[in-house]
This record gives structure tokens, C-alpha cells and sequence, in this order.
């Protein structure tokens, strides 16, 4: 797979062809993965996983910079926050599962990834929570997805959003205490809530 | 809930969350409805501790603080960056309490890319020593192989926020935006663009004082390679002060950075972006026109309109070429402006050619920008900053002039207009389609073509495409012969344009012959450029062999730039050096000496600095080198590779080579890291030239010679016979690196007990350095001295 070919589907992708979504998410994920591991191959204090840097590398690697133009930033950072919310949800999902060290391969990206079991809880329940969110407010649970997963900076969201810092702010803003409600009633058991 | 009711909420939620809570009743009185559920919603308000106020996928930042790298002591994190973290650090060492901010590459350093960023950035930020840019203080590897950077801890509020909270007038605003000027414009004097300039980027500290921060993406501006038009820097840059020609995918210039000082000031004295309205649209800064200034601050309309309105469209201008030529000129403007004097950007006629033209071709405008930009690196080697500030503005407007026209032409030529071919539009394809069409276009103005055809010549070459430049360089000469004859300034422009084309492909008789004839015109003009093509002449000698002949020209364009620049300029002293490389290979070594000794002299009172003080350090070395003057040799060469770490970082060639140099003189020192030293060098060559490249051969023989010393010939010998096939794949003829290696090879063979082999080799190589330098010259004194200790061996 060439950069010029992730470019393409990206392109094809942004006109609508969700196939070429489909097509782009292994190239992206097992790109992303290898290029976590990479990173950690250092020194324990090295060992920090960078969504951001880590998605900038990704985009440098993986785009045909020729061709690519501002315009497909927005498209790529999407694209690359759901592959890191994929990564660290199953992530989350084989550590409660209690998998990891029962025979699957040793790789270090599931080292820097190795959260206290609370915080995989935690992912899992925020991705739990965004699939709802993302019912009624699509545009918010992008920016949610972008920020949270994906580990881009409000101001770099509004940059690839084309809008305004202050309106990205508001967004977070709001979708952040939407989140929190339901993540609260989520512990206080969402059954009962619902039969209210 | 539906998705309905959810934006009515929403919509009340997010006013209500910027409203105090005392006045929030009253805002619900309108939809008592929704009063509840916004309300449920704002007990969450409080940023801090939530689930969604830590990041899953990164460790916490605090997992940094307490550690140690290098000589610092982690305190805790500053922020964060596309390329990595700033963390606040103390130097470890008591005696010297410091906090400084350590800017840690978060990706691996086996990604290319951001290791050459980094460095890159490491190098830029030694260039300049500025009051009011952060210096760079130290940097280096991790453990782990993660280069960070050490820079000045500047304490301070971004410049926006400073000027809001203590509320300074109009006046005082410009008064504290022209430091940043000073400070931008003495980066662009070092020849480094900043390219990211934005209020964030802009500290100010407690004494007032603006600091210039992250060079993250900053460029140099010298070398024709990083000039290049299709350098991608975008997804680390702030899109809202992004010119128009770097929203279009092109590398950011010293005008580019004007522009971007345009908007911060712009919204330091309106409290908005220059443009209709926010989104921050990529087609926006491409397309719109920007608001005048008074018509958006209805309070201080009545002092912006006039000059600060004039002074901001200048620099906000889409054409680079619109713009101020400089920062320095856009500061004047500012000062007239406080002085109550006029400005300049009230009386030009920019306004002569219509702005429905550059919406029309912006792709083509922006490519011609770039243009002139190459065209401003491609027309000296020895070309330099006072040059460029002197001429490019003039050559600008003309190269400007050329292409508009030429594009111009085309449209009513009835030819597709370049700019309704989308936005993939590139320097080449301008180039490209400048090239097919400007023979038809200017069949009855030859004139214009020949300037045009020298033009293209020049861009191809700047791009590295020779082989495209050629058929337009030679259309330039002919073309220029026949409409302005021999003795005229456009013909000998023509003639050195071809004749560097013509040297950089080996044709150096066809290449003396050009020079020849645009010197004699040149001379008779009296023209300010003959230092330069004096000293391309002295450069295609030089690499004929003819050293006298080199002599002579890089002397005469030494008189002259001592003319032009002064007897303190890096040109000068570069000249000097040159001649003093001539003087070394003429085997007068107390000449040789001198020269490097007054370059070096010069170079070292530069503010910095500059990296090309090592090259005659280098010569200086050797000369002491060769004379067995050990201890000199070593304090020279210690200093060159101070320099070269300085301005290179552990990792940059020239850094290799001081490295190399320094070991082999420890090693007859007998000091023990000269081993490590001389690895390393070749380590770092291997890291950056392409297999097979000399200079890879030139650091495995320091290597080789040093472990011959230290009495391991067998390693030493399989160095040599690498070194020796690629630098004779390099030189099939007579030269002195491959025969070095031969003369090494011999005594690490004759080490070993193969003593006739070993004497054979050494025997070729010293008659190869006798034919090389046949008036005699230390180094052949030096072979000598091998040859025979390579036959006592054989004899004993």
C-alpha cells in the first residue's frame, strides 16, 4: 500500500465512498500500531504514548504530502482518533477480559497502554456513552472522539473544524457535562434511571 | 431524547455555562422547560476531575517530573507541542540554579522525519542570540536516543493576553509589537524564517519585555535544497496566521512571516481576524479580501483608518510580492506612523494592478512568489544576506513583473489559464507551462523572453533539474545576444547562468569560456556583480586542477567584496578561506596559515558563531597538524568541534568531521576516548550519506589510522580497503584520498606481518600523492615518512 493509495481513499472517502473508509481502517490501524511500538522501544521514561505525535507521525507516513492539502487534515485526524478509540477500547476490553499474558504475544504497545483496570473501565464506558451521544449530536461526539481519543488540543480541533477557537470551547464544554451526567448515572446504575 | 430537543438544550446549556449563576434565572425564564435538564447538565460544569479530563492514552505527564536527563532534573510540564513535550527543568549542578525548558522529542528518534526537525531546529536556534528570542542553551540524546533541546525558560502571558489585561493603548501596542518586529527581522537576517509566528509563540515577561518562542518550524533560508518549494510543514502550523502561499502548500518566506506579523497585529489593535468572518477557512485566507482595520474596532476607528489601515492591507496583502519587502520596512511604516510622519504603504501603487487579477491566478501568484524566491538563492554560491536584502525587492517586482505578464499573455493568447487547473498547481508546473509557452508568447519581444528564459533556467536549476534548465539557458544567450548584443548586463547574465550550469555538469572549458565573456562585459559596466562571478571563476579553476588560475579570481573577488561588504563580512572571510585551501594545496603551508588564521579570526568575532568558522579551523588543524605540533592541533581542533556541536548537533556531518580530525590528533596524543571518537564519526557518517559516499570513506580512514595506532591492524585494514574502492570509484584518477588509503592500507598489511604486500601498497599511494602535489607539499612529506616506516618493517 503506497502513501499515493491512502491518499486516494482518503479522497474517496471525504466524497461520500464509505467503502473506502472500510478499506482505509487496517492500513491506518496497523500503521498506527507499528509506529506505537516503535516509539516504545526506548527508555522506560521514553514510554509515554502520544496520541498526537503519534498521529502527526502517522499522517506524514501514510499521506502523499503532494497531494494532500489542508483540506484533508480534518478527514485524516478523524480517521486516525477512531483508530486510536478502536486501539485502546480493545485495548480496555482484553485487560478486563483478563487476556494479556495468557500466551497472546508480548508487544509493547499494549505495555505503554497497560492502564489500571479503572481506567479501562473508564474507556469502556466513555465509548459506551459517546455511541449514545453521538445519536443526538453528531458534530459534538467528533470533537469528543478527536480530543479524548484522539489527543488533539482544543485549539489544533478548531484549526482542523475550520471553526472558531471559542466555538470549539463551547462544544467540548457541553458535551463534557452531558458525558459526565451519564457517566455518573452510569455508576449509579443506568437501569433504574431508565425506569424513572 | 431526540436529537431536537437535545439542541435546544444544548444551545441554553452552552449560554447559561458563560453566564454567572445569580443571572441565570432570568435566562430561563423564556423556556422554564428546559430549566431542569440545563441545570442537571451545569453540576458538571467544573473542569478538573471528571473521566474525560484525563486522556486514556497517554501516561500522566507527571510520570516525567523527577527524572533526569542529561544534566536536569524534571520538574513538570509546560506544554506540549506537535513535535513533543516542554517540560520545566533545573540544571542538577548547585552552582549554577537554573530553570530552563526542556523540549523533549515525544517521537522515536527512528523516525527520520522528526529527528531531522529536531536537529534542524537545534541548528537554527544557535544562529541567534537575540534579547527577545529564547536562546538555546544546550541539547543532546537521552539514554533512550531522544533528542531534546535546552532553551532559555522564558516566564511570561502570551502577547495578546498581556495587551488585554493591562490595557494598553494603541500606541503602546505598536510600540511593543515593534521589538517582535526586531526580533523576526534579526532572525531574518541570520537567514532563519520563522514561519509560525503567532500571539502563543509570543511571550511577554513580567518586565515587559517579548520573548520569541518555538522555531519548531522555523527554516533557513540559505541553501538552495531548503528552498525548495514542496517542503510540507502544514500539519504542525497555526492555520489562523498561515499567508495565503503557505495555506497553499508552499514553504513559508521572510514575507510570509510579514504577513503573519500583519495578522497579530491586526488583532491586537481590532480584537479580531482580518477576515469577514471567522470559520478560519483555508479558502478564506486564499480568497478574501481582509476588512479594513476601522471598519471592524468601532472604538478605535478614528485612529486606525488612514495609515494603520494601510499599513495592515500592506502587509495582509495575498501577493508576497505585495507586501512589505521586509520586517524592517513594515517596523518603519509603524514608526512613521507613531511619529506622525507618512507612510510609505500610503503612497505605492500597489493598487495599480487589480486585485480580480490575483484572485484569478493565486496559484499562480503564490508559485511565482516562490520564484522569486529560488531565483533569489540560485544566483551566487557565494550569496549572502546583504545581498539578498539589497536586491530582492527590486529583482522581486521584475521576476514578478515577468510571470504576471507571461500569465497574463497566456489568457488572452487563448491558452488554458494556468489557474483554472485547480489547486494542485505547483512551482514546476508553473515552471513547466512557463517554459512551453513563452517562445510563442514573446515571439516579438525578445527581450522579455531572454530575461524570462534566464529566469526558468535559473528556477529549474534551483530545483535540481539541470537537465530541463538547459534548452532555456540557451535560448536566454541567444536571445539576449541578438537583442542587446555582447557588452550588455542581460547577455552576461545569460552567459553566467549557463556557464554554472555548464560547471556543475563537468564542462569546465565551455564553462571558462561563458565566464570569460560575461566578465569582460561585466568588468566594463563596472558591475556589482563581479565579486560573484569572480568567484564562481576561481571555483571552476579550483576543480580543473588549476590552481593559479583560482588563485587569481577568488583574490579579485576578495578586493571586491571587501568593497562591497567590508573586511569583516562572512563573504570576506569565506574568500580568504578559499584562498587559503589554494595555498595549502600549493604545498606553501606559512601562506595556507596565515589565510586560515585570518578567516578564522573574523569568523570568530561573528556573533555565534557561524558554522562555517570550522572550515578554516580545519586548515589551521592540519597545518599543525602536519608540523607535529600535537597540542595546538588539538586545542584547534577542540574548538572546531565546539562549534560544529553548537551549531550542528551531535549528529550533523560537519560535526563528524571535527570529530574525526580531533581523534586521530588525541590518538597520537595517546588519550584514550580518541578510539570511541573515531567510531563515532564513522557512525554518524554512515547515519547520513547514502552508502558508498566519500565522505564515509574519508571518516573509516581517520578510524583506521587511529586503530593503527592503538595497534589493531586487522580492523583497521578491512576499513581501508572499504575506504580505498569507494573513494577510487569516486577519483579514477590521481588524488590524495584514495591514496591515502593505499599508503594506510600498506602499514596496517605490513602490521600484520604481510610485509611485501604492505610495501607495495604504500609505495602506489605515495606515488600517487607525488603526482597529485608535484611541487612537493606536506602531505607527501607525511606519506613519505609512512612509506618508509612501512619498508623498516619490511627490513626487520
Amino acid at each position: 500500500m503506497t502513501n499515493h493509495d491512502v491518499t486516494g481513499l482518503l479522497q474517496h472517502w471525504s466524497s461520500g465512498d464509505q467503502q473506502a473508509f472500510e478499506r482505509l481502517v487496517p492500513i491506518v490501524y496497523d500503521e498506527l500500531r507499528r509506529l506505537a511500538d516503535g516509539s516504545l522501544r526506548q527508555e522506560p521514561t521514553d514510554l509515554i504514548l502520544q496520541p498526537t505525535a503519534l498521529v502527526h507521525e502517522l499522517y506524514l507516513k501514510l499521506v502523499d504530502q503532494k497531494r494532500a492539502q489542508w483540506r484533508d487534515r480534518e478527514q485524516f485526524f478523524g480517521v486516525a482518533s477512531k483508530m486510536m478509540r478502536r486501539i485502546l477500547v480493545d485495548h480496555a476490553r482484553q485487560r478486563l477480559a483478563g487476556k494479556r499474558g495468557a500466551g497472546a504475544a508480548h508487544v509493547p504497545v499494549e505495555e505503554a497502554l497497560d492502564q489500571p483496570a479503572e481506567t479501562s473501565r473508564t474507556v469502556l464506558a466513555v465509548d459506551d456513552a459517546l455511541k449514545r451521544f453521538a445519536e443526538i449530536d453528531p458534530e459534538r461526539s467528533r470533537i469528543v472522539e478527536m480530543r479524548y481519543f484522539g489527543g488533539l488540543d482544543l485549539e489544533e480541533i478548531a484549526d482542523l473544524m475550520q471553526v472558531s477557537r471559542t466555538t470549539v470551547k463551547r462544544h467540548w464544554s457541553v458535551a463534557r457535562m452531558w458525558l459526565h451526567r451519564e457517566l455518573e448515572q452510569d455508576i449509579h446504575g443506568r437501569a433504574s434511571l431508565e425506569g424513572n | 431524547m431526540d436529537a431536537l430537543r437535545w439542541k435546544e438544550i444544548s444551545d441554553l446549556a452552552a449560554i447559561a455555562a458563560d453566564t454567572a449563576p445569580a443571572e441565570r434565572e432570568a435566562l430561563y425564564r423564556a423556556r422554564p422547560d428546559l430549566r431542569d435538564e440545563v441545570e442537571s447538565l451545569l453540576r458538571f460544569l467544573e473542569e478538573g476531575s471528571g473521566p474525560l479530563d484525563s486522556l486514556p492514552s497517554s501516561a500522566s505527564p507527571q510520570s516525567l517530573a523527577g527524572h533526569q536527563i542529561g544534566a536536569y532534573r524534571i520538574l513538570r510540564e509546560l506544554g506540549q507541542g506537535g513535535m513533543g513535550e516542554v517540560w520545566l527543568a533545573r540544571r542538577s549542578d548547585p552552582q549554577l540554579e537554573q530553570l530552563v525548558a526542556l523540549k523533549l522529542a515525544r517521537v522515536s528518534f527512528q523516525s527520520e522525519f522528526f529527528a531531522r526537525r529536531f536537529i534542524e531546529e537545534r541548528q537554527i536556534l544557535a544562529r541567534l542570540e537575540h534579547a527577545n528570542i529564547a536562546r538555546l542553551l544546550d541539547g543532546g540524546l537521552t539514554d533512550g536516543g531522544a533528542p531534546y533541546l535546552v532553551m532559555q525558560y522564558v516566564e511570561g502571558v502570551p502577547l495578546d493576553e498581556w495587551c488585554a489585561t493591562n490595557e494598553l493603548d494603541t500606541a503602546e501596542r505598536i510600540r511593543l509589537f515593534l521589538k517582535v518586529c526586531a526580533a523576526v527581522q534579526y532572525a531574518h537576517e541570520h537567514l532563519v524564517v520563522h514561519r509560525d509566528l503567532k500571539p502563543a509563540n509570543i511571550l511577554v515577561t513580567a518586565e515587559g519585555e517579548p520573548m520569541l518562542l518555538d522555531f519548531g518550524t522555523a527554516r533557513l533560508t540559505e541553501t538552495s535544497e531548503q528552498s525548495g518549494a514542496t517542503q510540507t510543514a502544514l500539519p504542525m502550523m497555526t492555520l489562523r496566521y498561515a499567508s495565503p502561499e503557505q495555506v497553499d502548500g508552499l514553504s513559508g518566506t521572510t514575507r510570509s512571516d510579514v504577513y503573519a506579523l500583519g495578522v497579530v497585529l491586526y488583532e491586537l489593535l481590532t480584537g479580531r481576524w482580518p477576515y469577514v468572518d471567522e470559520p478560519v477557512h483555508l479558502r478564506v485566507i486564499a480568497e478574501s479580501e481582509p476588512i479594513a482595520p476601522s471598519k471592524v474596532n468601532g472604538e478605535r476607528a478614528r485612529e486606525l483608518a488612514g495609515d494603520l489601515d494601510s499599513i495592515l492591507l500592506k502587509a495582509l496583502e495575498k501577493k508576497p510580492a505585495r507586501r512589505y519587502g521586509t520586517v524592517a520596512q513594515l517596523a518603519d511604516d509603524l514608526r512613521r506612523y507613531l511619529a506622525g510622519e507618512p507612510v510609505t504603504a500610503r503612497n505605492a501603487t500597489w493598487s495599480y494592478r487589480t486585485g480580480k487579477f490575483l484572485r484569478r491566478h493565486r496559484w499562480s501568484a503564490a508559485a511565482a512568489a516562490v520564484l522569486v524566491l529560488t531565483l533569489g538563492v540560485a544566483t551566487g554560491v557565494s550569496l549572502r544576506q546583504a545581498r539578498i536584502a539589497e536586491r530582492e525587492r527590486a529583482k522581486a517586482e521584475a521576476v514578478a513583473g515577468f510571470v504576471e505578464r507571461l500569465l497574463g499573455a497566456s489568457r488572452s493568447g487563448g491558452v488554458t489559464p494556468l489557474a483554472s487547473r485547480g489547486r494542485d498547481l505547483r512551482v514546476v508546473e508553473v515552471i513547466d507551462d512557463a517554459a512551453k509557452s513563452v517562445g510563442d508568447e514573446f515571439k516579438d519581444n525578445p527581450e522579455v523572453e531572454a530575461g524570462l528564459r534566464s529566469t526558468i533556467a535559473s528556477t529549474y536549476m534551483a530545483l535540481g533539474q539541470n537537465r530541463e534548465a538547459v534548452p532555456h539557458v540557451e535560448r536566454a544567450v541567444a536571445l539576449a545576444e541578438s537583442a542587446h548584443g555582447e557588452n550588455d548586463a542581460a547577455t552576461a547574465r545569460a552567459l553566467t547562468a549557463r556557464g554554472r550550469l555548464r560547471m556543475a555538469a563537468g564542462n569546465y572549458t565551455g564553462a571558462q569560456e561563458d565566464f570569460n565573456r560575461a566578465l569582460r562585459t561585466l568588468t566594463m559596466l563596472g558591475s556589482p556583480d563581479l565579486p560573484f562571478l569572480h568567484s564562481l571563476m576561481g571555483e571552476g579553476a579550483y576543480r580543473t586542477g588549476d590552481l593559479k588560475t583560482a588563485r587569481q579570481h577568488f583574490e579579485a573577488s576578495l578586493a571586491g567584496m571587501r568593497l562591497s561588504f567590508g573586511t569583516k563580512h562572512l563573504a570576506t572571510a569565506t574568500l580568504i578561506n578559499s584562498i587559503g585551501v589554494i595555498a595549502d594545496e600549493e604545498g606553501d603551508a606559512p601562506a595556507a596559515e596565515r589565510y586560515f588564521q585570518e578567516a578564522a579570526d573574523i569568523l570568530r568575532a561573528m556573533p555565534g558563531p557561524p558554522g562555517n568558522t570550522v572550515y578554516p579551523l580545519f586548515g589551521l588543524q592540519r597545518v599543525h597538524f602536519l608540523r607535529g605540533e600535537l597540542d595546538r592541533a588539538k586545542l584547534i581542533g577542540e574548538e572546531a568541534y565546539r562549534i560544529a556541536l553548537r551549531q550542528g548537533g551531535e549528529t550533523h556531518r560537519t560535526t563528524a568531521t571535527a570529530l574525526s580530525v580531533l581523534s586521530l590528533t588525541k590518538a597520537h596524543l595517546s588519550e584514550r576516548d580518541a578510539e570511541n571518537g573515531a567510531r563515532k564519526a564513522v557512525q554518524i557518517c554512515q547515519a547520513v550519506y547514502p552508502a558508498g559516499h566519500l565522505e564515509i570513506a574519508r571518516a573509516s580512514n581517520f578510524l583506521a589510522r587511529v586503530l593503527l595506532i592503538n595497534g589493531k591492524p586487522a580492523e583497521a585494514e578491512s576499513l581501508l580497503r572499504e575506504a580505498y574502492a569507494m573513494a577510487r570509484k569516486v577519483y579514477p584518477k590521481p588524488n590524495w584520498r584514495p591514496a591515502e588509503s593505499l599508503l594506510f592500507l600498506g602499514q596496517a598489511l605490513a602490521a600484520q606481518g604481510h610485509l611485501e604486500e604492505g610495501r607495495q601498497s604504500a609505495q602506489a599511494g605515495l606515488r600517487e600523492f607525488e603526482t597529485v602535489f608535484p611541487g612537493g607539499h606536506p602531505r607527501v612529506d607525511e606519506a613519505r615518512r609512512v612509506y618508509r616506516s612501512v619498508g623498516r618493517t619490511g627490513k626487520d
